[in-house]
């Protein structure tokens, strides 16, 4: 991440809004973490608000937690410690440590915003989650209606054996 | 009362909004009131339930006992009516699902707690990215083979997955989340493509090891679920220890596959896609397609898993598979540039466009072979001839669409050809020609069904300055190929040392002749059903053939034998001929054949089968001339033949190993004692329909029993158990037994002869 962590620029504020019309207001480089809206003010400016009509004003809080966090690791203090990578881990864990539904959703707003680091650990998450797993238990944990016929189930059985043996 | 509907809808509303907003205390009584206004329907429901088939194996659902639920939900972080209401809607989508295997794994099932989440896939809300994006963290193949499992989407998205989508080295975002065997060494993300597939084949490796001492436990499954709610633990542990690292022999090796009929499904395409991904080694790929299933069988979806993940494909057959188009076929070209063969037969969905992407895509290609493809025109030639300069093999069979303008730019450009075969095409005489000026390596040519082209078109293909090097020659039912083009023939192709003719009704004895004196090097010549052909004519051939020819089939000249020459007026006698074909001669009568078998004395193999004329004097008379040499000798249906001819036959013929006297059933023991007497090489014998009894068959395996392989006695009414007890005793060497129809054998004494046999075609089940 190209994070521009020099004083004047954090000073620059971009607005935000959310599909219910709500407003946040972070600094740019909050807004930096992202792709889409590096592209987007880099485009307009700051003076406009950005308006993301695809992501609800709860999980864009969410999101704006992680990006002002990272953005915050990545900006070095004289007068305090630097954060340890042990740290961030933690912290993302516990960011991480939400209702599966929002994670979709954060999955679906990172995708959006295209801010990489995020999308990695949300996916990461759900992926361990379903790792280690048998399909059965997949689709019990995550209620996903199997839609094989019997057939298929049986040939899909077949045809899978081999990594399990 | 509210429907059911209604009740699904309100929960997976309920679902959303907690999802959107934490609950709060208000939402929760609320719920709660909803709930229990709702338990009449949810006992209902249960009550239902019980009596359906799927029900006993799940323990926490059955019964209809909600205080039970509720017991086994309060300890959970979520609201006790979220539970609840799952379960209800789970189980609703439970009873409108198609008839499953819910008894798959009864115990593991069970095991599986009532999930704590809301019970609605959300997960598959996501677009196809971004599961792929949660996929890629998944790159173990039981993990991968797991989640193929689960869904047809699933498996559709998995079979698409290549390497490099999988992101191994980022493993460290999420605390105690990963297996770290592979992950520590490439904590940066920056890996080289080599470094990655390294890490990936020790994973694979790893993998394999973990597993085997990893199996997935029920227990460990189920304390995981108990344990860990959310999920954020693994349970396959990994230690510092070294591992025992397995030799990945499997991904070396060379593997081919065949899907057929039913096994030809998308499904499984994408499992060999996933598979291939994992261990690689798939070179060759079949798909045949089942006979009216148009809407079960392969279409693109399938091919494009299999273009994704199968970069190492070397050869690829579609037969039957009717729902592959031109996408298809274009993924392939792009994906499997490696590809060097290529058959399709029967895709009418397959046209210009997938040929040319695969034309362009595999430079590689040397083998083409299409056949019935009803949309493949010209352009496909066209861009063979423009991109495959290596094809050495092209088969093109009943393509409406070709003409000649496509003949003749395959022909231009893909200058290495050896072998061509066309078939059924409505070629002019113009794509004959453009073959004989460029096929200038072509060996070996098949040409049938062309109706179209004229004797005009014939000369001029063999006129040009191509197909000198001619080797093999096969032509079917071309009306166009007359005398004057096989006298061309023999004048132009000098190395020629096969030639078939199968059909030509023009062919006389003159092209005959002007073949025969002009390629020296003609080993085997083949006139099936060549109508035209007379006795005179082959024989006069053979005198002026320079004594090269090893192999003659005539079978099914019905007009050969007219013009008979008698055996001393012939001029020399064909040592040459080891082989001589003569079946299904219908109407010829005696004389032409004993002709024939007169001028070679040096025969090995003699078919005589379906000769009904052949008496006892003709075969004396052919056997006194030619049966010293003899090891295979076919009388299949030699109807008037006796003991007298089969002991001429055994008298003369020492060498013999092969004898077939089917339906011969004026041979009786007589025969049978003389062969034993005489032949001891004799290897393998057919007495069908013979009227041989138990005791000539005992006195055959008593003298010469010990060299017997193969024995077929179907229809001989005559033998007894008897017969059995004496095979066993004297054959050791008997591999396979044929007793069709022989209505005095028992099972019984069968049984102990059985057991020494390779095969046994017996006379229970016929």
């Amino acid at each position: 991440m190209h994070f521009q962590g020099s004083p004047n620029m954090a000073e620059k504020r971009v607005k935000l809004i959310s599909s219910d019309n709500d407003e946040f207001e972070v600094d740019e480089a909050v807004a930096f973490e992202s792709e889409t809206l590096r592209n987007m003010i880099q485009d307009t400016g700051t003076n406009v608000p950005i308006s993301i009509p695809n992501v609800s004003s709860d999980i864009l809080a969410k999101v704006l937690e992680y990006c002002s966090y990272h953005a915050e690791t990545m900006e070095t203090h004289d007068d305090k410690p630097p954060i340890t990578d042990a740290q961030i881990r933690e912290w993302d864990a516990d960011f991480v440590d939400v209702h599966p539904a929002t994670l979709y959703s954060l999955i679906l707003a990172a995708n959006y915003l295209n801010i990489k680091n995020l999308l990695d650990l949300i996916c990461q998450a759900v992926a361990n989650n379903i790792r280690g797993k048998t399909a059965v238990e997949i689709r019990k944990i995550l209620h996903i209606q199997d839609d094989f016929t019997y057939e298929e189930e049986m040939e899909i059985r077949r045809e899978t054996k081999w990594a399990f043996d | 009362m509210t429907t059911e509907e209604e009740l699904i809808g309100s929960f997976a509303r309920a679902a959303r909004c907690v999802v959107r907003k934490p609950v709060d205390g208000m939402g929760l009584i609320y719920a709660q009131q909803t709930f229990s206004a709702l338990d009449g329907g949810y006992h209902g429901f249960y009550i239902d339930k019980a009596n359906d088939e799927d029900s006993p194996q799940r323990p926490e659902c059955t019964g209809g006992d909600h205080s039970g639920l509720h017991a086994d939900a309060q300890p959970q972080i979520l609201p006790s009516y979220r539970s609840a209401a799952s379960v209800f809607v789970e189980s609703l989508s439970l009873t409108t699902k198609r008839r499953r295997m819910l008894n798959k794994n009864p115990d593991r099932y069970s095991l599986v707690r009532v999930p704590e989440v809301d019970q609605v896939d959300l997960i598959n809300d996501l677009p196809d990215e971004c599961l792929q994006e949660i996929f890629g963290f998944l790159p173990k193949v039981q993990d991968r083979c797991a989640a193929a499992a689960v869904c047809m989407r699933w498996l559709m998205l998995q079979s698409r997955m290549q390497r490099g989508d999988f992101k191994i080295e980022s493993a460290s975002m999420c605390k105690g989340a990963c297996t770290q065997d592979y992950l520590c060494a490439t904590k940066n993300g920056s890996m080289s493509a080599a470094e990655k597939s390294d890490v990936w084949m020790e994973e694979l490796s790893d993998v394999r090891g973990d597993w085997s001492d990893e199996a997935p436990n029920d227990d460990t499954v189920g304390n995981a679920n108990e344990v860990h709610p959310c999920g954020n633990e693994i349970d396959i542990v990994i230690d510092g220890e070294p591992r025992v690292q397995m030799q990945p022999q499997w991904v070396c090796g060379e593997l081919s596959r065949i899907l057929q009929g039913k096994e030809a499904t998308d499904v499984m395409l994408a499992l060999v896609a996933i598979g291939e991904l994992a261990r690689g080694g798939l070179v060759d790929l079949k798909v045949i397609g089942g006979l009216a299933r148009a809407s079960k069988g392969i279409s693109d979806s399938g091919l494009i898993a299999i273009a994704n993940c199968c970069a190492a494909l070397r050869s690829l057959t579609l037969w039957g598979c009717e729902n592959i188009t031109d996408v298809g076929l274009a993924a392939i070209g792009s994906g499997c540039r490696s590809l060097e063969k290529l058959s399709i037969m029967n895709c009418p969905g397959i046209g210009d466009r997938g040929l040319q992407a695969i034309a362009k895509g595999c430079p590689l290609l040397s083998t083409v072979s299409i056949d019935s493809c009803s949309n493949v025109g010209d352009a496909s030639l066209k861009a063979l001839g423009i991109w495959s300069g290596s094809l050495s093999s092209f088969c093109l069979t009943n393509c409406p669409m070709v003409g000649s303008a496509g003949i003749c730019m395959i022909t231009l450009g893909c200058n290495k050809l050896t072998k061509l075969k066309l078939e059924k095409l409505r070629l002019s005489n113009k794509g004959l020609i453009a073959i004989g000026d460029n096929c200038k390596f072509v060996t070996r040519m098949k040409l049938a069904n062309l109706s179209w082209c004229t004797e005009e078109g014939f000369l001029g293909c063999f006129g040009g300055s191509g197909l000198k090097q001619l080797k093999c020659l096969l032509i079917t039912f071309c009306p166009g190929f007359t005398d004057l083009t096989l006298e061309k023939v023999g004048k132009v192709c000098q190395d020629l040392e096969t030639c078939v003719l199968t059909q030509c009704q023009s062919i006389t004895d003159r092209g005959l002749q002007g073949l025969m004196q002009c390629c020296i090097r003609l080993d085997s010549l083949q006139l099936e059903r060549c109508h035209a052909i007379t006795n005179a004519g082959v024989l006069a051939a053979l005198a002026r053939g320079k004594g090269n020819l090893r192999k003659l089939n005539l079978s099914k000249c019905d007009s050969f034998w007219n013009g008979g020459k008698r055996a001393e007026e012939l001029p020399l006698r064909c040592l040459s001929l080891k082989t001589l074909n003569v079946t299904e001669c219908k109407n010829v009568g005696v004389e032409p054949i004993v002709t024939m078998g007169l001028c070679c004395p040096s025969l090995e193999n003699l078919d005589l089968s379906q000769l009904t004329d052949l008496n006892d004097e003709a075969i004396i008379s052919i056997i006194e001339v030619c049966g010293e040499h003899l090891v295979n000798l076919n009388l299949t249906n030699c109807k008037n033949i006796t003991d007298v001819a089969v002991a001429a036959i055994a008298s003369r013929c020492g060498d013999l190993e092969r004898l077939i006297l089917d339906g011969c059933y004026q041979v009786g023991d007589n025969g049978l004692q003389t062969l034993a007497t005489e032949c001891p090489l004799l290897k393998e014998l057919d007495l069908s329909g013979t009227s041989i009894t138990d005791s000539g068959l005992r006195s055959l395996v008593t003298s010469q029993g010990l060299f017997l392989q193969g024995l077929t006695f179907t229809g001989c009414i005559n033998l007894t158990d008897e017969s059995l007890s004496s095979i066993e005793d004297f054959c050791p060497l008997l591999g396979s037994l044929n007793l069709r129809n022989c209505p005095l054998l028992t099972r019984e004494g069968l049984s102990s002869l059985e057991s020494q046999l390779w095969s046994c075609d017996d006379f229970v089940s016929s």
